[in-house]
């Protein structure tokens, strides 16, 4: 199968212009490649400021990459015309993490969720009454009563407000969906809601997911394959039993590490340090890492497979036999 | 607290606020159908009642208002004039509010250079002293209704610039403008359909600040004798053609310059209600 997404050696830093002296340049995605398959969801974990959300948009051309190239449903991100790259829209979705922040105050949801049927006529939703009819389907697909369809954004919960974005994101039948952090603003009980459904969608419309968190244990429900990112860089990608239950990197153990759970005599291990620079050469993540050695000062740790399509990112990363323990 | 607002909701509307309310519709219907009904026509002069006195200074309910040194009706003059200075001051406050935020949304759509000349702009208007640039406008430029008009609208953009930059830059932190961005929404689409209506509360307050200001500038170059030209009236015109006449003839500065007055007062009272009642809607959420 041709991947709805492909992205290689993805760049991008924000620099900030000072009167005096060189500009502030913060790296936020730093020589990312990733593919997504049809029906398949990958999951993209890590700390907050590590780049999730910058990768996300640069995915969906949102935002201009240094250098690397997306290629999504065959056509090459930098190379449309704003008028082409518009119209490609239909077909890439984002789900923002603050649903509220997403819908216009001042319209009916209703006429929210329909909107992009009005952006992208080509899609022949020409009349009034074709366009009701897809925007049933929608409701019904996200569970939805078609009574809130003439509320406010503000008179809706929470959890019905991600429906709403969500069913707005699929009313033109996307092949690409980006979820930034969909749940994170949602309690537990709703979170599991929208999970399900998330599930439900990504079996029954064959779209390819990119789903953004910092929750492993979301990710864990929804994601076929899961990225692991740090600094900007993807240090551990596999299968999400392998990456999850078998870490080989020492920063996805202590993401694991930081998930509570209620096992007896389990301890959250928590680290206080705080690394704001980046190390001159060598590994990135050696200056919090425990097992860091001399040669990870020196030399860059280059993704590499460690096992069928498990590939880490690091030096010494452990032997399977070694975490099993 | 809860006295408070039950203390509030007993005090009703001030009446300050319905006497406002009640000359502005006056003034309205006056404006909009009052030449039908104007005893006389504008230019029309009644030699024999050359500075009659108004009805209560002792004038005959021939001329209610008194005439002028030409026998001119002061009744049927206000009304004309009324029409025309609140379509000057109409159109202008438009137009300026058009211009500017026209201006605003290009600034804060495009950042970057774009922005720092167009802000540049806004900062170089607001520093001119706007009547001198008016008289010296008029000057060059052949004053007529349109130049005069333009001129009126010219004279507050900078503002509805300002305040409309800044409310797009909020709108876009907020998030919905981004989000139609990424379902691939034309821009031209998310600014008409979307943060228009979203900014439009605020910008009509502005526009309550402005309309007034309009009509005292509309009345004070007419007043100048660079505005509106005669035939035509307009209320600084008439004020400034009973001027030679104060110590005569008072009358024909006391009532169009009551009406000035009155008018600017009642949309300025009417315009800080509406901007408290934005107010304490942006402070409910």
């Amino acid at each position: 199968m041709t991947p709805v997404l492909t992205a290689r050696k993805l760049h991008r830093s924000f620099r900030r212009h000072r009167l005096l002296g060189p500009d502030y340049v913060t790296p936020a995605v730093r020589g990312v490649d990733l593919e997504v398959e049809p029906g398949e969801c990958l999951g993209i974990v890590g700390e907050s400021g590590c780049g999730k959300s910058t990768l996300g948009r640069l995915l969906l051309g949102l935002l201009p990459t240094d250098s690397g190239t997306v290629t999504c449903l065959g056509n090459q991100l930098g190379d449309l015309s704003k008028a082409d790259m518009r119209r490609l829209r239909a077909k890439m979705a984002l789900v923002h993490q603050n649903p509220l922040g997403a819908l216009d105050p001042r319209r009916p949801v209703g006429d929210q969720i329909a909107e992009p049927l009005l952006i992208h006529r080509h899609l022949g939703y020409a009349s009034q009454s074709a366009r009701a009819a897809r925007k049933e389907a929608v409701l019904r697909a996200v569970a939805l009563d078609p009574v809130l369809a003439d509320r406010y954004p503000h008179r809706l919960s929470g959890g019905q407000r991600q429906r709403v974005v969500l069913a707005r994101a699929l009313i033109t039948e996307p092949e690409l969906l980006v979820l930034d952090e969909p749940v994170s603003a949602l309690d537990v009980s709703v979170q599991a809601q929208i999970l399900g459904l998330l599930k439900k969608l990504k079996a029954e419309s064959g779209a390819g997911l990119v789903f953004i968190s910092h929750d492993l244990r979301v990710v864990r429900q929804l994601a076929d394959r899961v990225a692991v990112m740090y600094r900007g860089q993807i240090v551990e990608q596999g299968s999400t039993e392998a990456v999850l239950d078998t870490p080989r990197h020492p920063y996805t153990r202590l993401l694991r590490g930081a998930v509570p759970s209620l096992v007896p005599g389990h301890r959250v291990k928590s680290e206080s340090r705080a690394i704001d620079a980046f190390p001159e050469a060598g590994c990135s993540f050696a200056p919090r890492c425990e097992q860091a050695r001399v040669g990870c000062r020196t030399e860059f740790p280059v993704l590499s497979s460690c096992g069928g399509s498990h590939s880490v990112a690091c030096l010494y990363a452990p032997a399977r036999e070694e975490i099993a323990r | 607290m809860v006295e408070v607002t039950t203390v509030r909701k007993a005090a009703g509307t001030p009446w300050s606020l319905r006497l406002a309310a009640g000359w502005l519709i006056l003034v309205l219907i006056l404006a909009l159908v009052g030449p039908a009904f104007a005893p006389y026509g504008v230019n029309e002069q009644d030699f024999a009642a050359r500075f009659a006195p108004p009805v209560l200074a002792g004038g005959t309910w021939a001329h209610p208002f008194g005439t002028d040194q030409i026998g001119r009706d002061l009744f049927s003059r206000l009304i004309n004039a009324i029409r025309i200075s609140l379509l000057l001051a109409l159109l202008g406050t438009l137009i300026g509010m058009v211009i500017g935020s026209v201006l605003g949304m290009i600034a804060a759509h495009f950042r970057g250079w774009i922005e720092d000349v167009i802000m540049a702009l806004v900062d170089f208007q607001a520093a001119l002293p706007f009547i001198i640039f008016a008289i010296a406008a008029l000057a060059v430029f052949e004053a007529g209704f349109w130049t005069f008009l333009l001129i009126l609208g010219i004279a507050g953009w900078e503002r509805y610039a300002r305040l409309v930059r800044a409310l797009v830059l909020q709108a876009q932190n907020d998030g919905y403008a981004d989000a139609l961005d990424s379902l691939g929404a034309h821009p031209v689409r998310i600014y008409l359909w979307h943060i228009l209506p979203n900014i439009f509360g605020a910008v009509s307050v502005q526009m309550t600040i402005n309309f007034p200001e309009t009509i005292l500038l509309e009345t004070g170059l007419s007043f100048l004798g660079i505005g509106i030209q005669p035939p035509h009236t307009s209320l600084g015109l008439l004020v400034s053609d009973g001027r030679p006449y104060i110590f005569q003839a008072i009358w024909l500065v006391a009532f169009p310059g009551a009406a000035i007055f009155l008018t600017t007062l009642s949309v300025s009272l009417l315009g800080d209600r509406a901007r408290d009642r934005a107010d304490i809607l942006t402070r409910k959420d």
